[in-house]
């Protein structure tokens, strides 16, 4: 270990943190002030030189340190962002004064996940990206959690103001399934519902330390999931990052919205932590956020089959058969032709020659409502956190740590789901030594009174009016129809005037009828025919890791960990095929990483490897190569082979859920294709052979776990007097068993004619009494390849102004025909920004502005494909810290030129949010 | 110095890059908004059916009797479809009504009839998109005569276009100019007014003085049926669609007269007096209703004879033979063919009547039926010439009828 490096110092301080009870206890107090502002810095690491004594100061900038030695001695003082300082101490009665330079911070952080080692980030093995503190508090981003959508190289997908699902590398959605998220060591993934909850619960804002992103594959150290990266998530030391902390944001957001009027933003934060003695320190904290939510308001056509499709033309008034994207009850399709003509014509022989001349099917959609007249537009989020941490001896604290965390915001998944009351807790304990940790936690899910809002409008049509039966909405519609054909009305005229009598008496959005109806059919458990989906899945995971370098550090530093996972699924039979009872998953996994420095120092090699079960897939053995080559100070070319793998979701392997378009979407497990009889009632693939009437027998296959082959080289180092950060990378991903959806069609009645009569075949596919479509989750056979590269420039200004670009690119190459891909990531993006974190007079001035661009995508999702046009925006803020220099006034803006976009098909278009916050101690 | 210069270049291009970037897309699109499907007229015209017959003066007899009776505004509305089998002037001459001032003379009711009559609502046949092949199609028209029962339906009097090797007809009355396509639909012009009947085919034949014997012969075999097994019922039921050959009175005398003779000679009446008791016998048609005769003329026999004047054809969901077609004059095949009647809902297999058109030009001038079977069983006498339609395609609300001058016999 590189010992003189001052940033691994600063990492270990920690550890070394301890008092000697023996020893005469002898203090030194200080105080550390800023130079050019003259203000308190808080969480400066304060070392005594060749002990490892050492401690922080608090949020005043004052420090006291219980040292065993003799005077004098020489202190190390430091903090990110000042230039290190030494002073030696001769006596303990004077306070020491410190006042710290600040110095560029330009490639000198320090990050722990890509190696689970801290480490500079210039010589990282790998492509990492981090946030700090500092980058949090200058950032334009109401969250945290949104700058992470503004790095190079990610793509976010918004379902909604507070469900953001980042990904890098490719397929990406909402809530996507292969990125790890790591927040303090557990894994942030709601167990059941899949999607990670990074941005609804978990930490705020001032609580974060850092926010590490690994883009790509990454499952050799964080297990399965892994896939396209890993974000970990830390939060800030009680014992280090002391006192109360305040924020208050007050916005205004939705402005020229078209369906909704301008509303206010609110989001309020508070931390308070304390160091009640060197053994003892916690931390209390919570959010509270609250706004009227962006509103998906995609009004066009969609041609949907199954859980696929695309868009057409058409309106509600010219289009019998028009499903509205973000328009939900209208999924609900009958072909009026079979359904009521044609018995018609039978019971009534001298209409059967005129019928017969309608056209051979006429589906015809239920009336929808709005996404804006069924989700409640207000959002909000509370998340409440504590931390209690005790050291047992010098080396070895005891943590205890809860997030908790309740909400209503909207996800898309293969319908949209409105999330309302969600709650989610993680608990963790653990014990955390320099060389080892042993850690526990649960993840509890209970989605409250979450419902599906496609599901749920579809039933609220069928609450007020059944579809089926001679007095049915059908029949109604039909018989007014032919009526109006009667009197020699067109067909567009006559279905208008058919949905006019059909919908006679439907209860107007927003009426007290509808929202009486509405609340009835969506507190009904879907498995008891309403929209309510019950999910109390939870999670639990005992992890251990060992670094063995103390004692294998002559030959090589060897790291260690092993896991236990076990999923409860526990649905009520609403989302899984959990009727009968809790379905348990376990899983376990065990990693060990070797690394060696040959060369002088000049060449480090890395090698990991990981080995995974899943008591559902066959067990496999994941490892990463990497080495990283000085080619000078600061310099560094990285290299690194590495594979990752995922098994499916608990979903992908258990669930069982109908959704909006009436599709079936079903696990892979074998067990689902045995219970619905796939071997004897064989399923047809949906394409075109079966449009052409000769259906395919759908080739299945066991269902495995999807793994992929990541080559990436890169560099990152200072350049032009260390004023110019550079770093690139580029890629080239190998996914084998790639794990997609795929559609599948059965005949209810076990006859395979409905798919042979190509007049009717896509009627057949919309009638549930006749086929079943079953989304199945299934490997690809062939290999999927994606290929990109990112350049990110960071180039330090004198004053402390900072001014980056970025470009990136990712590819999908090699797809098979009528694959599916989800890939959902623009081929180009690029950004920049410029900022000053402090400058002025005291420098108490500190602005951002960003500007990002991306390119269309082609999106293709479960809820619904289309494309998602190329888009930009702008972000900006100012600050200032005035009064107590404590004080920060901050006013900003996303998306500041209120151009409203969206960046996944289905998903609200956001406009500009604008705030004002005051903060108090954000450090 | 190199690598700055190199970075600085690369520096340089990306912002060039990101300018140009922000100059060429300045703004985020707008979501686009749903697009409305545009529906075309129905034919590539800017002219309505309303607007034609409003301006050609060969409609002009046709256009006076819908103004008259406000129909012809409705044939000029966008958002409609229709297919007009248009009387021209010359069709209203050929139909005896020689100038517009009979029209204009002739009650509203009636106008209301053969305009309305004329027009098939919502929907555009063409000479090519109507059914060539046997039976022909019912169609509805725009008169209304009643609601169909627990429905919200309205039951429409029916039109029959069919096409043929003798050519494009509605009902039994030739087109002479097809397929005239405007922009709501399409006119088709007739040699002559189709007339909208009035009357169901019972009212019609009961009231017919030539069908005095047919009619009590109904009566006869309708003993002990009830509902629509009743012939009567079926004759009267308006939802029916039938084609009846109605033998008239000689027919029957005739076959009373045989059957009668040589029953009595069988019973020993020496052949005067068989003779002229079969002539009294033979004289009225209470002789289906004298409770003496009804063993020797049981039911059932009448029944057997009764069912093979009424043409079938079988349901198409449950196969059973039905009266269920009407079949004007032109729809018979001018080569002697077979058609099926309500014989074969007992007998499936019966061959059924063969019958044989004869065509001058469009028009039928000449019918025969012949049936299968001779009489007395085996015998000479009456098997001889096939009957004659004496007078064709007597439309009814429910049917069409032929008076026929024989009986024809199932076996």
């Amino acid at each position: 270990m590189r010992k003189k490096a001052p940033f691994l110092i600063l990492f270990f301080l920690p550890f070394f943190l301890s008092v000697a009870a023996f020893a005469q206890q002898k203090t030194i107090k200080g105080n550390v002030t800023s130079k050019a502002s003259g203000e308190g810095i808080p969480a400066v690491s304060i070392t005594v030189k060749g002990s490892g004594e050492g401690t922080y100061t608090d949020e005043k900038g004052n420090f006291s340190l219980d040292i065993k030695g003799s005077l004098p001695v020489t202190l190390d003082i430091s903090s990110i962002g000042y230039q290190q300082q030494q002073v030696e101490v001769n006596s303990l009665s004077a306070t020491v004064a410190v006042s710290l330079e600040t110095a560029s911070t330009l490639g000198q952080a320090v990050v722990i996940s890509a190696t689970r080692t801290p480490s500079r980030i210039l010589e990282s093995p790998v492509t990492i990206e981090r946030i700090g503190a500092t980058e949090i508090r200058n950032s334009p981003q109401p969250s945290y959690y949104d700058i992470i959508s503004k790095l190079k190289g990610v793509d976010v997908v918004n379902a909604s103001l507070t469900f953001t699902s980042p990904t890098t590398r490719g397929f990406n959605g909402s809530g996507n399934l292969r990125l790890n998220q790591i927040v303090d060591g557990m894994d942030n993934q709601a167990p059941g519902l899949n999607f990670s909850v990074g941005s609804i619960v978990g930490l705020i804002g001032l609580d974060v330390a850092s926010v590490e992103l690994l883009p790509g594959a990454s499952s050799a150290l964080y297990g399965p999931g892994g896939m396209n990266g890993a974000i970990v998530i830390s939060s800030k030391d009680p014992f280090r990052y002391q006192g109360l902390s305040l924020e208050a944001k007050t916005g205004v957001m939705n402005i020229d919205n078209k369906d909704r009027s301008a509303s206010p933003y609110y989001n309020w934060q508070l931390r308070w932590a304390k160091k009640v003695s060197d053994k003892f320190a916690f931390k209390v904290g919570g959010e509270y956020l609250e706004a009227t939510d962006w509103v998906a308001n995609d009004y066009r056509d969609y041609n949907r089959l199954g859980t696929t499709g695309g868009l057409k033309n058409g309106t509600r008034s010219t289009d019998p058969n028009y499903d509205g994207v973000n328009v939900y009850g209208d999924e609900t399709t009958a072909d009026i032709r079979s359904n009521v003509f044609n018995p018609l014509a039978q019971a009534a022989p001298f209409y059967a020659p005129y019928v017969n001349s309608f056209p051979a099917s006429m589906p015809v959609s239920r009336t929808g409502y709005n996404e804006k007249d069924i989700v409640d537009p207000k959002t909000f989020n509370l998340k409440v956190f504590g931390e209690a941490s005790y050291k047992i001896t010098d080396n070895t604290s005891l943590n205890a740590e809860g997030y908790w965390g309740t909400g209503n915001t909207v996800y898309t998944g293969s319908d949209r789901y409105s999330l309302l009351n969600l709650k989610i807790g993680q608990y963790k304990i653990e014990l955390v030594n320099n060389n080892w940790f042993l850690r526990a936690y649960t993840t509890q899910e209970n989605a409250g009174n979450s419902y599906n809002a496609t599901v749920t409008t579809r039933l609220v049509n069928e609450a007020w009016k059944p579809s089926g039966g001679a007095t049915g909405w059908y029949a109604q519609y039909a018989m007014a129809f032919l009526n109006a054909k009667l009197t020699g009305e067109t067909d567009i005229a006559a279905h208008q005037y058919a949905r006019g009598v059909a919908d006679i008496g439907r209860p107007a959005a927003g009426s007290a009828e509808f929202k009486k109806l509405f609340d009835k059919v969506r507190s009904i458990p879907i498995s008891q025919g309403g929209g309510l989906f019950v999910d109390k899945t939870n999670l639990y995971n005992v992890e251990g890791q060992y670094d063995l370098s103390a004692k294998t550090s002559k030959v090589a530093d060897v790291l260690v960990g092993a896991n236990y996972k076990r999923y409860v699924l526990n649905s009520e039979g609403t989302l899984f095929a959990d009727s009968t009872g809790k379905i348990p998953i376990n899983e376990v996994g065990a990693y060990v990483q070797i690394t060696k420095r040959i060369l002088k120092d000049r060449l480090k090699l890395i090698a990991s490897g990981r080995y995974d079960k899943n008591e559902n897939f066959a067990g496999r053995f994941t490892p990463r190569f990497s080495a990283v080559i000085k080619v000078a100070e600061d310099n560094n070319i990285r290299l690194s082979y590495q594979q990752a793998y995922r098994f499916g979701s608990t979903q992908q392997q258990w669930i069982n859920l109908r959704v909006g378009g009436g599709t079936a979407l079903i696990g892979g497990l074998q067990t689902f294709k045995d219970h619905y009889n796939f071997t004897s009632n064989p399923v047809y693939a949906i394409d075109n052979n079966l449009f052409a009437g000769n259906p395919q027998v759908a080739n299945l296959g066991k269902f495995k776990a999807e793994t992929v082959n990541s080559f990436e080289a890169g560099y990152k180092g200072l350049l032009v007097e260390k004023k110019l950060l550079v770093d690139l990378y580029g890629y080239y991903g190998v996914y084998h068993n790639f794990i997609s959806r795929t559609l599948v069609a059965q005949s209810v009645n076990g006859d395979k004619s409905v798919f042979t009569d190509t007049a009717k075949v896509r009627a057949n596919l919309n009638n549930p009494a006749l086929v079943t479509t079953y989304s199945v989750p299934t490997n690809v056979k062939s290999n999927v390849n994606t290929y990109g590269f990112g350049l990110g420039l960071t180039y330090s200004l004198p004053h402390n102004f900072l001014i980056d670009a970025n470009v990136s690119s990712d590819h999908l190459d090699k797809v098979p025909a009528g694959f599916i891909a989800g890939f959902n990531t623009p081929k180009l993006r690029a950004g920049g920004s410029f900022g000053n974190t402090g400058f002025g007079k005291q420098n108490r001035f500190g602005f951002n502005i960003g500007y990002r661009w991306q390119d269309k995508i082609n999106y293709e999702g479960d809820f619904a494909n289309g494309v998602v046009p190329a888009f930009q925006t702008v972000d900006a803020q100012v600050s200032y810290k005035f009064f107590d220099p404590k004080i920060l006034l901050k006013v900003g803006g996303t998306n500041i030129l209120n151009q409203y976009y969206i960046n996944g098909f289905g998903n609200p278009a956001m406009g500009g949010l604008y705030y004002v916050s005051i903060g108090y101690n954000v450090f | 110095m190199k690598n700055i210069i190199i970075n600085s270049k690369a520096f340089q291009i990306l912002i060039a890059v990101i300018s140009v970037t922000v100059f060429s897309t300045s703004c985020n699109k707008p979501l686009p908004k749903a697009t409305a499907i545009d529906y075309p007229p129905v034919n590539n015209n800017t002219t309505s059916i309303g607007e034609l017959i409003s301006s050609d003066t060969s409609y002009s007899f046709f256009a006076a009797a819908a103004t008259k009776t406000g129909q012809l505004a409705q044939l000029n509305a966008d958002s409609t479809e229709y297919t007009v089998f248009l009387p021209t002037n010359n069709a209203f001459r050929a139909s005896g009504i020689p100038s517009i001032e009979v029209v204009n003379a002739l009650p509203v009711q009636m106008l209301g009839g053969i305009v309305g009559y004329a027009i098939i609502p919502g929907r555009q046949f063409l000479s090519t998109t109507v059914s060539s092949s046997f039976p022909n199609e019912q169609l509805p028209t725009t008169i209304t005569i009643g609601q169909l029962p627990g429905t919200p339906l309205p039951f429409k009097l029916t039109t029959f276009p069919s096409v043929s090797s003798g050519g494009f007809y509605d009902n039994n009355i030739p087109v002479t100019k097809p397929d005239i396509k405007l922009k709501n639909g399409v006119i088709h012009e007739v040699a002559a007014i189709v007339a909208p009947p009035s009357q169901t085919l019972k009212d019609a034949i009961y009231s017919n003085p030539d069908l005095t014997y047919f009619k009590a012969a109904i009566a006869r075999a309708d003993s002990g049926q009830v509902g629509l097994n009743r012939i009567d019922s079926l004759l009267g039921y308006a939802a029916t669609n039938m084609t009846v050959l109605a033998p008239n009175n000689a027919a029957f005398q005739t076959l009373i007269f045989g059957f009668a003779y040589s029953y009595l000679l069988q019973q020993g009446y020496d052949q005067a007096s068989a003779a002229l008791l079969a002539n009294t016998l033979a004289s009225g048609p209470v002789v289906f209703s004298n409770p003496v005769l009804y063993s020797a003329l049981p039911a059932a026999t009448v029944r057997g004879i009764i069912v093979y004047h009424f043409l079938a054809s079988p349901n198409p969901y449950s196969g059973a033979y039905e009266p269920n077609i009407r079949v004007f004059s032109n729809n018979f095949s001018s080569a002697p063919t077979f058609y099926k009647t309500l014989v074969n809902s007992v007998y499936s297999t019966h061959p059924g009547i063969l019958a044989q058109a004869t065509f001058t030009g469009p028009f039928v001038s000449s019918l025969k039926f012949t049936g299968l079977g001779t009489f007395p069983p085996g015998g000479a006498p009456f098997s001889g010439a096939p009957a004659s339609a004496v007078s064709m395609d007597k439309h009814a609300v429910n049917g069409v009828f032929y008076v026929i001058d024989k009986v024809l016999l199932p076996q």
